[in-house]
């Protein structure tokens, strides 16, 4: 096994999570995404590991999506089962605010076009302009505008939900 | 004078602008306030958005240990292999019913060539008497007469003989292979162990056989080069012609033109005697065997263990595959091939 490839899954594991949490929303299925990333690579041994495994990461989380509808029936039962209720109140409060502020960024995140999204998710995930690049298939060029255009909807989108939010409370 | 336009003012923040290009527009920030202002409002959107997405991260990341994921892909890799296997069983079915139905169909010419006799333990009568195909001699064109091994003439009730048909020719049946078709399997299994035979009590099973290395296999001649059964030639697993749910001992290729290349497998039988599947143009495939057969020495023998064997070949237009074994699982195999496909034999 290589060391080339142990050395980049030290460095780049936790990246890998926070680039799937961001699609998938669920940190165990987070996790476990990036751990068959990792093992498929063991298997490939692709030539340029680091974007190849941004690459699969990407394409397993595009599977995962087609299955979300299924899990959210899922979790939704889940939510009545009272085994799942946090043990304080003050932790009720604590999930409700986590749950709150990521569905709206999630939901801000909705409102972006599926590459402005992608490349805006691959930048924070730590890839350089050209690796965003060659994976999106975007010039190195067109990448800094990309992300001006989804950083600047991505505020938008929020920021719009919040004043919605705050104008229903008021 | 030309501002500097967003996008760039984003690459800039991002570092993802070369040394010049960055010398570039610092040198003109600093003498444009419009696009100082800008700057700032960039750099305060994108130290938001990261603050967002950094807000709604996943609890903090402990990765395990990459020793468990290299336990966890062997232990893929070795399902993977399991998977392989039973869906090489599922395609033997296939591949065998195919076998039958082109063996018996007369618009192919079936050749079979016997290194020596088998006599089985229990004499049954012959069904199919091979006396007078014996005699018939090959199409020199096909296979040269010094190539042909002669069959030692034994006493028994049945032979099992070299049977030779040539295309388009009316015949009822291919003489040789009908005698494989009819021969009860009980009867073949139970081997001889009077010559020597390593023939194991259970026939031929395709079932899921854990490959075992054995000893060095003689090998062909010619440039060969050994393929790693890997994912990408269990991939083009169409292209090689094996026998399905038999462990690989070793895969090789001759390579050729436009995909002709010619491949011979290697498999275990439950014996631990060898199988090869040699597939590929006619032409070359058909050189390969003569010269096996005529190579006579111990050391490019095939049948390792035993010097009853057989080599079967298939023949569709310019392709050929042969099948060279030990005769009685040889025999057995075609046993099957019709056993389980009796309607449509003929």
């Amino acid at each position: 096994m290589g060391d080339e490839l142990e050395e980049l899954y030290r460095t780049t594991y936790a990246t890998v999570v926070r680039f799937l949490y961001r699609k998938v929303w669920d940190a165990d299925r987070a996790h476990d995404l990036a751990q068959e990333v990792f093992i498929r690579a063991m298997a490939h041994r692709p030539e340029k590991p680091r974007a190849w495994i941004f690459a699969v990461a990407a394409n397993l989380a595009r599977d995962e999506a087609r299955a979300a509808v299924r899990r959210k029936r899922h979790l939704t039962l889940l939510k009545e089962d009272p085994a799942t209720m946090p043990s304080s109140p003050q932790a009720a409060d604590e999930l409700v605010e986590d749950d709150e502020r990521r569905a709206k960024v999630d939901e801000a995140l909705a409102t972006l076009t599926q590459r402005d999204r992608e490349v805006l998710l691959l930048w924070d995930a730590g890839l350089s302009y050209p690796e965003i690049a060659q994976q999106t298939g975007l010039a190195v060029g067109a990448v800094g505008t990309t992300l001006a255009r989804a950083r600047k909807r991505l505020i938008d989108a929020y920021d719009r939900s919040e004043q919605g939010h705050r104008a229903a409370h008021s | 004078m030309r501002h500097i336009p967003e996008d760039e003012l984003h690459a800039y923040l991002d570092q993802a602008l070369s040394r010049s290009q960055c010398v570039e527009i610092e040198r003109h920030l600093a003498r444009c306030t419009r696009c100082r202002v800008e700057r700032d409002d960039i750099a305060a959107l994108r130290d938001r958005t990261t603050a967002l997405l950094a807000r709604v991260g996943p609890p903090p990341i402990i990765p395990p240990a990459f020793d468990t994921l290299i336990a966890r892909a062997a232990a893929r890799q070795h399902r993977y292999w399991r998977r392989l296997r039973a869906g090489a069983l599922a395609a033997s079915v296939g591949a065998v019913l195919f076998m039958g139905w082109w063996m018996s169909d007369r618009l192919f010419r079936v050749e079979t060539r016997m290194a020596s006799a088998a006599t089985p333990t229990t004499p049954r009568a012959p069904v199919a008497s091979s006396a007078p195909v014996a005699a018939a001699p090959a199409p020199a064109a096909i296979r040269p007469a010094s190539a042909t091994r002669t069959p030692k003439p034994k006493p028994t009730p049945r032979q099992l003989v070299r049977a030779s048909r040539p295309v388009g020719a009316e015949a009822p049946a291919a003489a040789g292979f009908a005698l494989a078709t009819e021969t009860d399997p009980q009867t073949v299994s139970q081997g001889n162990t009077a010559d020597g035979l390593a023939f194991a009590a259970t026939p031929l099973e395709l079932n899921d056989l854990v490959a075992q290395p054995v000893g060095d296999v003689p090998g062909l001649n010619g440039l060969w080069r050994t393929i790693v059964p890997d994912e990408e030639t269990a991939n083009r697993r169409g292209d090689i012609a094996l026998v399905p749910g038999l462990p690989v001992i070793q895969m090789r290729v001759q390579p050729g033109t436009a995909g002709q290349d010619v491949t011979a497998v290697d498999q275990m039988l439950e014996s631990g005697e060898v199988i090869r599947t040699i597939s590929g143009p006619a032409a070359r495939v058909g050189t390969l065997v003569d010269e096996e057969a005529a190579t006579d020495s111990a050391s490019t023998r095939l049948a390792v263990g035993s010097p009853d064997h057989m080599t079967v070949t298939f023949r569709q237009a310019d392709r050929m595959v042969a099948v060279t074994g030990p005769s009685q699982a040889l025999a057995f195999l075609l046993a099957r091939v019709n056993l389980k496909n009796p309607k449509r034999r003929y």
